[in-house]
């Protein structure tokens, strides 16, 4: 028995204990007689509840509800946590601040605002999340035969190294679920107008012309494609510079943004292209068109977008492209 | 050195530096008015709390000595550039001086915390009390809190419809 009991004081988390701990609630209860705690103290201990129980506390009454509701309680959390307040203050000014705190928390627990969804953008983790397409794609830790990669870094990550197709056509996609991500449908409706970002570096080698394209996907959970971003193939020539591409979908408040919030889910990267051939290399080496730094990112946006600018590739319908 | 006369609700007196004693926001509001008030600059001041009851000031008390060398915290805890938890590291002084603590004492020196204006203090306990509700069902969190659940209808399903479509679809 005293080993037994030994045991479960160790086991901080054990069940047993979670047990006794709560006798010991109830007990202190009977036994004290305490004035309710003011709100500033009953905030300051939510704002200390962990990311993953946080909801919960809005079950508990109606004052609870209120206060996880409360900009300042999330002010001291995001403090707490040491993450910075400012930026997602100013995306959440002037927005429906009844349910503020919803984007409030996404970006606590999960940095919908603040990361990039490519978690292996330039190659350093292999293909990992990449799904090849198409044969055969490489990886360069130092891009050969071209600039080295421009050394800022993408969202706190210095990449040096890069993707490479070979001289056959290459194709690979990456697919992005935003509802594990923390964008769940409640989410994405509060978020406009906002723009998801989708960009990326491309490069050929200095000795080779190169030939490339790439599409982004916004999928239902269907994985059906709903809308999407197909520019036509595009020739570079020899010349190992690094030329970054990038579009954005943008989501205003109308009904018809509103509409396809709803379906979002995935959103499906696919790049693709490859290099000149000549006999003297092999033709699956890599010597083809060179991918890195790639993006998706969700960002806001302050002024409602103009018609117009509405992402104007929208009516067209969706382009298949195919290797000639 | 100057002291203070810190009289608890049930009569008991403690005697501390005001240099201790300042460390409380509250107490060094409070001799600064006696100071304003008296006309004898020698006079010791005497300040009664009619809401902390002995044990709880002792407590009070025993950790502003423990911490008297520390930086002042802020008391606005909304100060943009006050310390967070994430660098807060809780002391193991801290830890064995809460250890014993049941709940109920716990709640009482928060509020005496809160009053008194003690930051570093409030924060530790209010840390505590997190960490004894953490993973507790919402009836218990209830029960430690002796809260009732006030809402009414279905808005308590509403509410936990609402923090499921947080985190599924």
């Amino acid at each position: 028995m005293e080993n037994q009991a030994g045991e479960t004081n160790q086991s901080l988390h054990s069940k047993q204990l979670g047990r006794k701990s709560t006798e010991n609630l109830m007990a202190d209860e009977a036994a004290n007689n305490v004035p309710p705690l003011p709100e500033n103290v009953v905030e300051m201990i939510i704002s200390k509840i962990c990311n993953c129980n946080i909801l919960n506390s809005r079950l508990v009454c109606k004052e609870w509800k209120d206060l996880v509701a409360r900009r300042s309680l999330w002010k001291l959390r995001y403090k707490n946590q040491g993450v910075n307040w400012n930026a997602i203050e100013s995306f959440i000014r002037g927005r429906d601040s009844a349910n503020n705190w919803v984007i409030l928390h996404a970006q606590l627990s999960h940095e919908i605002l603040s990361k990039n969804y490519i978690l292996n953008p330039s190659g350093h983790d292999g293909f990992l999340g990449w799904t090849t397409l198409m044969k055969h794609f490489f990886v360069e830790e130092i891009p050969r035969r071209c600039n080295p990669l421009p050394d800022s870094p993408l969202l706190g990550r210095v990449d040096t190294g890069c993707f490479v197709a070979s001289t056959l056509w290459s194709s690979k996609s990456y697919q992005v679920d935003l509802w594990e991500e923390g964008v769940t449908p409640i989410v994405a409706n509060l978020l406009p107008p906002f723009q998801v970002k989708c960009s990326q570096l491309v490069a050929s080698r200095s000795d080779r012309s190169a030939v490339y394209s790439w599409k982004v996907q916004l999928l239902n959970s269907r994985e059906t494609v709903y809308r999407q971003y197909a520019p036509s193939k595009v020739k570079i020539p020899a010349s190992g510079q690094w030329t970054k591409v990038e579009y954005a979908f943008k989501f205003g408040r109308d009904a018809e943004s509103i509409a396809d919030l709803k379906d979002l889910r995935y959103i499906l990267f696919i790049h693709e292209g490859k290099g000149r051939y000549d006999d003297d290399v092999e033709s699956d080496g890599p010597y083809g068109v060179k991918f890195a730094h790639v993006c998706v990112t969700l960002e806001g946006l302050h002024d409602e977008p103009s018609l117009e600018s509405m992402d104007s590739d929208r009516p067209k319908p969706p382009v298949l492209i195919r290797e000639a | 050195m100057a002291l203070v006369r810190v009289i608890s609700s049930d009569g008991a007196a403690f005697l501390v530096s005001q240099r201790l004693a300042k460390r409380s926001g509250k107490l060094k509001t409070e001799i600064e008015t006696f100071r304003k008030s008296s006309d004898n600059s020698e006079a010791q001041p005497e300040i009664r709390i009619v809401t902390i009851r002995a044990e709880i000031l002792r407590l009070v008390l025993q950790w502003l000595q423990q911490h008297q060398n520390d930086p002042v915290l802020p008391a606005n805890q909304n100060e943009q550039d006050g310390r967070g938890d994430a660098e807060m590291g809780q002391s193991q002084w801290d830890r064995d001086f809460l250890a014993p603590m049941d709940l109920g004492i716990v709640m009482e020196l928060i509020l005496a915390a809160n009053h008194l204006e003690v930051k570093g203090l409030l924060d530790i306990t209010c840390k505590l009390v997190e960490s004894k509700i953490t993973g507790r069902t919402v009836d218990e969190i209830r029960t430690a809190f002796k809260l009732k659940s006030d809402f009414k209808g279905n808005e308590e399903e509403q509410t936990r419809l609402e923090n499921r479509w947080c985190v599924e679809n």
